[in-house]
């Protein structure tokens, strides 16, 4: 069942990863910045979106690197990874086979309210950290 | 003399951080060396040998689950396992099947990498 506490577990255990507790804050538009996305193709398909401002990731690449600063390619990795993990969770809840590709990261990247045609189901929801707000979207879609 | 592990992901960020989690998880003693996918794992075990090798599944050019499965063909005695954010039920008797070690999913804690690798790198 991919609902607000599930999606909320995942990415809470993605970002103890980095040392941050992250707290659900519910259903929220998702605002404009870094916003990393991987797809899963399968009988049940989805999208994972996480969108962030560019701040919270680059903190969390400084975490890692143990640097003052980081270069933007690595910060827009590390956002790739985190589109990659949680969507690695969501995909294992989904009915398979299905494959997950590999993720793509738009730096500026402007938030569209829209829910595609095909989708069953969109689910965004917004997170509070130490770092600031951010989001997570899943969109799925069935395939007939 | 230190262990060598080599890390295989596309991700420089998550290569990184399966470094930092293995130095969290008291393997600080480790040398590691780092590969973009399974394509360049394998022409660095050519040259090199690896205690372990911990490996992503879902990598362009060449996958994990390729990597493995030419190091079971061609290299058996090489000891390779999974870190990655897949871990599905039929994933893990692939990987198993494939002759992987283990399977650690994403995200993963320090625990999930003591548990796993302390027999290989202890």
């Amino acid at each position: 069942m991919l609902d607000e506490e599930t999606i909320s577990e995942i990415t809470r255990d993605v970002f103890a990863v980095f040392g941050y507790d992250t707290y659900p804050i519910g259903d929220a538009d998702a605002a404009n910045g870094i916003a990393s996305s991987v797809a899963i193709d399968g009988p049940e398909s989805a999208i994972v979106e996480v969108q962030m401002p560019w701040n919270i990731a680059s903190q969390l690449a400084t975490v890692m690197l143990d640097e003052p600063s980081a270069p933007g390619d690595f910060v827009q990795d590390l956002a790739g990874e985190i589109a990659n993990m949680i969507g690695g969770n969501v995909k294992g809840l989904l009915n398979g086979p299905s494959k997950l590709s590999i993720p793509s990261v738009d730096p500026s990247a402007e938030h569209a309210s829209s829910i595609p045609a095909t989708a069953d189901m969109q689910k965004t929801v917004a997170f509070e950290c130490e770092l600031g707000r951010f989001f997570v979207t899943v969109t799925l879609t069935s395939k007939a | 003399m230190a262990k060598k592990v080599l890390v295989v992901d596309d991700s420089k960020a998550m290569r990184m951080i399966v470094v930092r989690t293995l130095r969290q998880a008291g393997f600080d003693e480790i040398q590691a060396t780092e590969a973009v996918n399974g394509k360049d794992a394998l022409t660095k075990l050519e040259t090199e040998s690896f205690d372990l090798v911990l490996s992503d599944w879902n990598m362009p050019e060449m996958s994990g689950i390729e990597l493995c499965t030419a190091l079971k063909a061609t290299r058996p005695s090489v000891k390779l396992g999974f870190v990655t954010s897949e871990g599905t039920a039929s994933m893990r008797d692939q990987a198993r099947d494939a002759g992987a070690l283990f399977l650690i999913g994403k995200p993963f804690t320090v625990e999930a990498f003591q548990m796993a690798l302390r027999p290989y790198l202890a």
